[in-house]
C-alpha cells in the first residue's frame, strides 16, 4: 500500500511544486519519488499482500511489471529535461498527470477485484487523453486528445458492459470467486459470462491497440507530444497487457470461447499493421503502427496462456520499451534540429556527423526487427517458444511472416541514416540526453546476450 | 578450449581492426592473422586425427531455456572449418591493391562474418548454430549495402529477408524439437535420439529443409542469387560462394538427416528432383549470360544442385562426394570469381561481349585460368572430377534418369565455361584487352596455389575422403 500512496502523494506535490516556478526542481523530485516507490515495492517481493478488502494484490507480478514500468517512466523523465527545454508552462503539469497515470499503471496490474481494474483503466486513461492535448495551440494535438477520449471513453463503456454481465453471470467482482466459479465447470447461465468476456476483450484490445480496434493509435501517435507518444507506446502497452493477461488468466477453463477470437484478432494484427506500416513517411505514424504489431507479438502470449507467458510478456515489454525511447529519443532531437515533422528522411545521412546517435538508433531498430544479440531477438523468440509451448504453431508462422515485412521498414530507416545524403550536422547533446540514449541502447544489447537476466522470474 | 579459440581468433581480430584507420595496415594485420587462424587450423586438424586435444567447449549460456554455449569438432565440422580457414586468407588477400573506403570497417565485417561461420560449422546445441546462422548474415548484409555495385539497397535487403524467411521457419522447427525432446534440450545428440513420428517429420522436414534451401540456394528459391552475387564486392561474393552457401549443405548433414530421417526418406526424392531441376535451368541460363559474374552465379546454382541432389540420394558414396565438392567447389568458385575481380581492375568491364584475346596479352593468366576453368567443368584429374564422380554414383542408385539429367551440369558446364573461357581469353585482341598486363606479385600468390589445389586434390583426394568418412558412415547407418 506504501508504494500507492507514495506515489499519489508525489503527483500532488508535483503539481504543488509548479507554483514555485522554479522548473529545474520538478524532475528530481519526480525520479526521487519513483525511485523511493520503486524501493518500496521490492521491499514486499516474495510476500503478496493484498489490501483494501482483496481489492488490490501486490504480489510477484504485479511488483515485476510496476518495476518496469517505473524504470521506462524515470528515463522518459530525464528525457524530458531536453524535451521541455525553453517551455516556460504547465511543465509540473505534465508530471504530474504522467504520474498519476502510473498510479493507473499500478492498479492495473495488481487488481484482484474487477472493479479495481475498471478503476485502474481510467485512472490510467483519463490524465493520457489531457496529456495527449497538451500542446494546447496545436491543431493536432487537439484532435489527438478529443479522438483518443472519444474512442476511449466508448471502449471503456463497452468494457464496463461487459464488467457488469461477467458479475451478472458469477455473482461476484472478487478475482478469486471468479477464478473458483469458472474452473469448477460453470454452470447455470454461460451465455452471460461468454458475452461478458468478448466485451472485456473488446475493451482490452481498444487499450492495446489490436485490429480492428486500433484506429485511435496512428492519429493520436502522431498529434500528441513526442514525448507523451513515447509515454504511452511503453508505459501504458505494458500496463495494457500485464492487465489483460492477469485477468484472462483465470478464464482458461472457458478458452474455447476467446482464444480462437484471439487467434484472428492476433493474425489480423499481425499482418495488417506491418503491412500499413510499410508506407508510412512519417515516423511517428509508422512508430504507432509498428506499436500496434509488436501488441499483436505481445498478444500470442497471452492467447498461448503457456507456463512460460508472463515472463514473455515482461521481457517483451521491456525489449519494446527500451529500444523505443532510444528511438523516440533520437527521433526528438532530429525534429527539433530540422523543426520538421520528421519523416524517415529526416534521418538522412545521420551516421555522417553523428555516429553514436546513428548507432544507437540502429541497434534499437534491429532489436524492434528481432534480429539476433539484441533483446528484442529474445523477445520474439520467447513469445515464439511460449506459443509453441501450447501447440499454436501456425500463428508462430504469422509471426514469422510478419517480423519480416517488419525487417523492411526497419531497415529503410537503417539505410537512411548510412546511406543517403543528408545535411544533418553534428548535433549537440547534453550530457544527460546521450547518457540516457547510452543506457538504454547498452541494455539493449546486453539482454540480447544474457537473456537469462531477465528470465525466470515468476 | 582448442574449438572456442578458433572463433575468436578473426572475432578479435575483426574488433582490433576496426580501430585502425590505414586502410593498408588493415589489410596487413587481417592476412597476417588469418594466415595464424589457418596455422591453427592444422593444429586442430592434428589433434582431430590424434584425437589428442580438447575440442569439445561445452558452457551453460541461458540456464532458463536450457541452451548451452556448446562447440565441437567431429570429422565433417573438421572439413568445414579447414575449408573457412583456408579460403579466408586467400579471401583476404584478394583485397589488395585495391582501392577500398573505409577498410577496417569491411575488413572487420568480414572477419566478423568469418567467426559466425566458423560458429555454425561448429554448434553443437541447436539454438546457438541458429544464432551463428543469423549472424552470419547480417555483416554480409552491410557489406553488400555500403560496398556494392548497382541497386545494391534492394537486392541485399531481398537477400537478407528471403534468408531470414528460411531461418525463422527453421527456428520454429528447432523450438518444437526443444520441446519434444525429454526434459527440454537444444543438443544435437538429444534431437537425433528423438525419432518422431513420420508425419511429424514430414512436416517438421520442411520447415527446417527451406531454410537450407534458401541458403543453397535449390530452385525455385534461387532467384536472391545471381542478383546478390553480381552485385556483391567481390570478397563478398567469394564469401557468399565459397563459405556460405556451404552452411545449406552442411545443415542438411547435420541438422536435417540425422535428425528427421524418415522426412528425408519420404521427400527425398522431391528434394532431388527440384536440385536437378536446378542444375538444368541453371546452366541454361548461364550459357546466355554477358556478364561473367553472373554466369559464374549461375553455374554455382548448378553444381550445388548436384551436391544438393547427392545429399538425398540415400548412399554412402554420395554423402562421401557431396563432403568432398563443398570443398572442391570454394577452391574453385573463389579462384573464379578472383580471376573475374582481376578482369574487371584491369579492364572495367566484365562483359563477355567487350573481351577477348587476353591470352595473347597474359600466358600466365591464361593458364591459371584454364586449370581453375577444368577443375570446373570436372576433368579427370581435377578435384571437380573426384567430387563429381562420387556424387553420380550414388545419384545412380536412386534412378539412372536422376543421373542422366544431372550428368547435363557437366556437360553444359563444359559448354558455358569454355564458351566463356573462348570468348574472353582466346581469339581477337582489341584496343580494350590491349591494356592487359600479367599477373604477378599478390595476384600470383593467391591464384598459384589455388590451381596447385585443383590439380592436387584431383589427383589425390583420400586424405579429404578419410576426414569425413566416419561422420559420413553414421549417418547412413540411419534408415535412409
Amino acid at each position: 500500500m506504501l508504494p500507492f500512496i507514495v506515489l499519489a502523494v508525489l503527483g500532488v506535490i508535483l503539481l504543488y511544486a509548479g507554483l514555485t516556478k522554479n522548473n529545474k526542481i520538478l524532475v528530481p523530485i519526480a525520479v526521487g519519488g519513483l525511485l523511493l516507490t520503486l524501493g518500496l515495492l521490492f521491499r514486499s517481493w516474495g510476500h503478496p499482500h493484498s489490501y483494501y478488502n482483496q481489492m488490490v494484490l501486490i504480489d510477484n507480478f504485479s511488483i515485476a511489471f510496476n518495476t518496469i514500468a517505473i524504470v521506462t517512466t524515470i528515463l522518459i523523465l530525464l528525457l524530458s529535461v531536453y524535451y521541455f527545454e525553453g517551455v516556460r508552462e504547465h511543465i509540473a503539469e505534465n508530471y504530474a498527470l504522467m504520474v498519476f497515470t502510473l498510479f493507473g499503471v499500478f492498479l492495473m496490474t495488481s487488481f484482484s477485484n474487477i472493479v479495481m481494474l475498471f478503476i485502474g483503466i481510467e485512472t490510467l486513461s483519463i490524465p493520457l487523453y489531457v496529456l495527449a492535448g497538451a500542446k494546447k495551440f496545436s491543431l493536432r494535438s487537439n484532435e489527438a486528445s478529443f479522438k483518443y477520449f472519444l474512442q476511449g471513453a466508448f471502449s471503456s463503456a463497452i468494457l464496463l458492459m461487459g464488467i457488469a454481465l461477467v458479475y451478472g453471470a458469477t455473482g461476484t467482482f472478487d478475482m478469486h470467486a471468479i477464478a473458483n466459479q469458472v474452473a469448477n465447470g460453470f454452470g447455470v447461465r454461460p451465455g452471460i459470462l461468454y458475452i461478458g468476456l468478448i466485451l472485456m476483450l473488446m475493451g482490452f484490445a481498444f487499450k492495446v491497440a489490436i485490429m480492428p480496434f486500433h484506429f485511435w493509435t496512428p492519429d493520436v501517435y502522431e498529434g500528441s507530444p513526442t514525448l507523451v507518444t513515447l509515454f504511452m507506446a511503453t508505459v501504458v502497452k505494458t500496463a495494457g497487457f500485464a492487465a489483460f493477461y492477469r485477468f484472462f488468466q483465470i478464464m482458461v477453463p472457458v478458452g474455447h470461447v476467446w482464444q480462437d477470437i484471439l487467434w484472428v484478432l492476433i493474425a489480423l494484427t499481425l499482418l495488417g499493421s506491418n503491412l500499413a506500416a510499410l508506407n508510412q513517411k512519417n515516423m511517428k505514424r509508422l512508430l504507432a503502427y509498428s506499436s500496434i504489431s509488436h501488441s499483436g507479438f505481445m498478444l500470442i502470449a497471452v492467447m498461448a496462456m503457456s507456463k512460460l507467458s508472463p515472463d514473455s510478456i515482461l521481457f517483451y515489454a521491456c525489449a519494446y520499451s527500451f529500444a523505443s525511447i532510444t528511438i523516440f529519443g533520437i527521433l526528438m532531437r532530429v525534429k527539433n534540429y530540422k523543426q520538421s515533422i520528421g519523416t524517415v528522411d529526416s534521418f538522412n545521412g545521420l551516421a555522417k556527423n553523428n555516429p553514436f546517435l546513428a548507432a544507437a538508433m540502429a541497434i534499437s531498430l534491429l532489436s524492434l526487427a528481432g534480429i539476433p544479440i539484441t533483446a528484442g531477438f529474445f523477445a520474439k523468440y520467447y513469445i515464439f517458444v511460449t506459443a509453441i509451448q501450447n501447440d499454436f504453431i501456425w500463428i508462430t508462422v504469422v509471426g514469422v511472416v510478419a517480423a519480416l515485412i517488419g525487417v523492411y521498414y526497419y531497415f529503410r530507416i537503417i539505410v537512411a541514416m548510412y546511406f543517403k545524403e543528408g545535411d544533418t550536422e553534428k548535433l549537440e547533446l547534453t550530457p544527460l540526453f546521450k547518457a540516457v540514449i547510452f543506457i538504454t541502447t547498452l541494455i539493449t544489447l546486453i539482454l540480447g546476450i544474457f537473456p537469462g537476466l531477465l528470465m525466470d522470474i515468476f | 578450449m582448442l574449438t572456442l579459440i578458433l572463433i575468436l581468433i578473426p572475432f578479435i581480430t575483426g574488433l582490433g581492426v576496426l580501430f585502425i584507420k590505414n586502410p593498408d595496415l588493415v589489410k596487413k594485420v587481417t592476412i597476417a592473422t588469418s594466415f595464424v587462424g589457418l596455422a591453427f587450423t592444422f593444429l586442430v586438424l592434428v589433434a582431430f586425427i590424434k584425437k589428442t586435444g580438447n575440442l569439445d567447449f561445452n558452457h551453460v549460456w541461458i540456464p532458463a531455456i536450457g541452451v548451452d554455449f556448446h562447440i565441437g569438432i567431429d570429422g565433417l565440422s573438421m572439413l568445414m572449418v579447414l575449408l573457412t580457414n583456408l579460403l579466408s586468407p586467400f579471401i583476404y588477400l584478394s583485397g589488395l591493391n585495391k582501392e577500398q573506403p573505409r577498410a577496417n570497417i569491411l575488413y572487420a565485417l568480414m572477419l566478423f562474418m568469418q567467426a559466425a561461420m566458423l560458429g555454425v560449422f561448429t554448434a553443437l546445441d541447436g539454438f546457438l548454430f541458429y544464432i551463428f546462422w543469423e549472424l552470419s548474415l547480417i555483416p554480409i548484409y552491410f557489406i553488400i549495402l555500403l560496398w556494392g555495385g548497382k541497386r545494391r539497397q534492394i537486392i541485399t535487403l531481398k537477400f537478407f529477408i528471403y534468408t531470414l524467411l528460411g531461418s525463422l521457419l527453421m527456428l520454429i522447427a528447432f523450438i518444437f524439437l526443444y520441446f519434444k525432446t525429454p526434459g527440454g534440450s537444444w543438443e544435437l545428440s538429444d534431437f537425433i535420439r528423438l525419432n518422431l513420428a513420420p508425419e511429424t517429420q514430414s512436416v517438421l522436414f520442411w520447415f527446417i529443409f527451406l531454410a537450407f534451401a534458401i541458403k543453397m540456394p535449390i530452385f525455385p528459391l534461387h532467384t536472391w542469387q545471381p542478383e546478390t552475387y553480381t552485385t556483391a564486392p567481390s570478397q563478398g561474393t567469394m564469401m557468399l560462394s565459397s563459405i556460405m552457401l556451404k552452411m545449406g549443405v552442411f545443415g542438411v548433414l547435420r541438422w536435417l538427416l540425422p535428425v528427421l530421417p524418415l522426412g528425408c526418406s519420404q521427400w527425398g526424392t522431391t528434394a532431388m528432383t527440384l536440385s536437378i531441376i536446378g542444375i538444368i535451368y541453371a546452366s541454361f541460363i548461364a550459357l546466355k549470360q554477358n556478364d561473367l559474374k553472373t554466369l559464374v552465379a549461375y553455374s554455382s546454382i548448378a553444381h550445388v544442385g548436384l551436391i544438393a541432389a547427392g545429399l538425398f540420394s540415400g548412399t554412402l558414396i554420395a554423402l562421401q562426394g557431396a563432403a568432398f565438392q563443398m570443398l572442391v567447389h570454394g577452391i574453385n568458385i573463389v579462384a573464379l570469381f578472383y580471376i573475374i575481380e582481376l578482369i574487371e581492375r584491369r579492364l572495367n568491364t566484365r562483359e563477355i561481349s567487350q573481351l577477348g584475346g587476353i591470352r595473347n596479352k597474359a600466358p600466365l593468366f591464361s593458364a591459371v585460368f584454364m586449370i581453375v576453368m577444368l577443375g570446373t567443368i570436372a576433368l579427370p584429374l581435377t578435384n571437380g572430377f573426384v567430387g563429381e564422380f562420387l556424387l553420380f554414383t550414388g545419384i545412380i542408385h536412386q534412378g539412372i534418369w536422376y543421373a542422366v539429367f544431372a550428368a547435363l551440369t557437366m556437360v553444359m558446364g563444359a559448354v558455358y565455361m569454355l564458351y566463356a573461357y573462348q570468348k574472353v581469353m582466346l581469339g581477337e585482341i582489341n584496343t580494350l584487352t590491349a591494356t592487359f598486363t600479367d599477373i604477378k606479385g599478390v595476384e600470383l600468390a593467391v591464384l598459384l596455389p589455388l590451381a596447385a589445389l585443383v590439380i592436387v586434390l584431383g589427383v589425390y583426394p583420400q586424405p579429404i575422403l578419410d576426414l569425413t568418412s566416419s561422420v559420413m558412415g553414421q549417418l547412413f547407418k540411419l534408415p535412409l
